[in-house]
């Protein structure tokens, strides 16, 4: 029997040593890499929760990674059916993007100011349910092909959406010059927030930035044209730091 | 925001440092909350408006990846001191350590 032992013994050593190397060494890092492949590809949270590993004592890192495993199987799971949701909704409002044209606010010139008057409060509330977006090239009124939820990755079209409200409501303000729904604006505000959490390339998340200082600088003259002062600091102050952001 | 153990548990956490930079790992800590709650909640008070958020710069990190750090905004400061106050005043948080929510 300790013959048998000492015959076999010659590789536990090794075995031990390359057990601890693995669990203590490049196994944390590579589990981890493999879980956060549940985030869709260009969620900051690839990055950030293998980051911040590195910082963290050896003994730390391996529950680091197990207590990763839930955060990945519950957000990155949900953001990459998010995502996928995101874009079948995309492919099916370009299928049907002729037919969305064609449901357009109707035309200025054959309303009467009682008709426009109207149009206001209905494109006010589109506008606040988040269901059209003016769109550039056409100007017609056309349903927002993202709907009120906000993606989990952004690209350059969601950021036109946003300024093309901006420019809607200060549009409708200018023809109307009676001002414009405020929960319409904390929507979009609300939705531009949401934005400024997805995955993003830097250059859209700028502009995403400045598009979102426009409308806290919108809301912020509604505010003090209503008289709640407080709450139109607050938005010049968002709109400086998203200003100042979408600067550096 | 719906007012949760966790997220009063990570409002105390940034507000303790509120001129600070936050990261991920640190909040865990400091918070009790775990990852797979805090990442979640971070989102939320990031898409509020009341975080902004950031990368370390690769020069200044040693060789290690960048970290994304967060930091409070003035909105921020005040809407998580205000849910702070009121968490007081709540009889499921009274075994929290609110008392710099003045």
């Amino acid at each position: 029997m300790t013959d048998l032992l000492h015959g076999s013994a010659w590789w536990v050593l090794p075995v031990a040593l390359l057990s601890l190397g693995a669990g203590f060494g490049f196994l944390p890092g590579f589990l981890l890499r493999l879980l956060v492949l549940l985030y869709p590809d260009d969620d900051p949270r690839r990055r950030e929760l293998v980051a911040e590993l590195y910082v963290l004592g050896r003994m730390e890192r391996i529950e680091w990674v197990f207590q990763q495993l839930e955060t990945a199987l519950f957000e990155g799971v949900s953001a990459r059916v998010e995502q996928r949701r995101n874009r079948r909704h995309d492919g099916r409002a370009d299928e049907s993007g002729d037919e969305a044209a064609g449901r357009r606010v109707p035309s200025e010139a054959d309303e009467t100011e009682e008709t426009r008057r109207r149009t206001f409060v209905a494109v006010a509330a589109s506008i606040a349910s988040g269901a059209v977006v003016r769109d550039p090239d056409s100007g017609f009124w056309v349903p927002d092909p993202v709907l009120a939820s906000a993606p989990a990755w952004i690209g350059v079209t969601h950021v036109r959406e946003l300024e093309a409200a901006g420019r809607a409501f200060r549009a409708l303000d200018s023809h109307y010059g009676c001002g414009f729904s405020g929960s319409a604006l904390v929507v979009q505000l609300a939705r531009g927030q949401q934005m400024l959490c997805a995955s993003s390339s830097d250059p859209v998340k700028r502009r995403l930035q400045a598009a979102l200082a426009d409308l806290h600088n919108l809301a912020g003259w509604a505010s003090f044209r209503n008289g709640r002062i407080d709450r139109a600091h607050d938005h010049f102050g968002r709109a400086l730091e998203l200003a100042r952001q979408a600067a550096t | 925001m719906r007012r949760t153990r966790a997220l009063i548990g990570v409002a105390v956490a940034i507000m303790s440092d509120p001129s600070g930079r936050h990261w991920g790992y640190e909040l865990t800590r400091r918070s009790g909350v775990r990852s797979g709650v805090l990442y979640p909640i971070l989102s939320r008070i990031l898409a509020q408006g009341w975080l902004t958020d950031g990368w370390e710069d690769p020069g200044t990190t040693g060789g290690r990846p960048p970290r994304r750090y967060y930091e409070l905004t003035d909105a921020g400061k005040r809407e998580l001191g205000a849910l702070l106050v009121a968490a007081r005043s709540d009889a499921r948080f009274r075994d929290l350590n609110l008392g710099f929510a003045r």
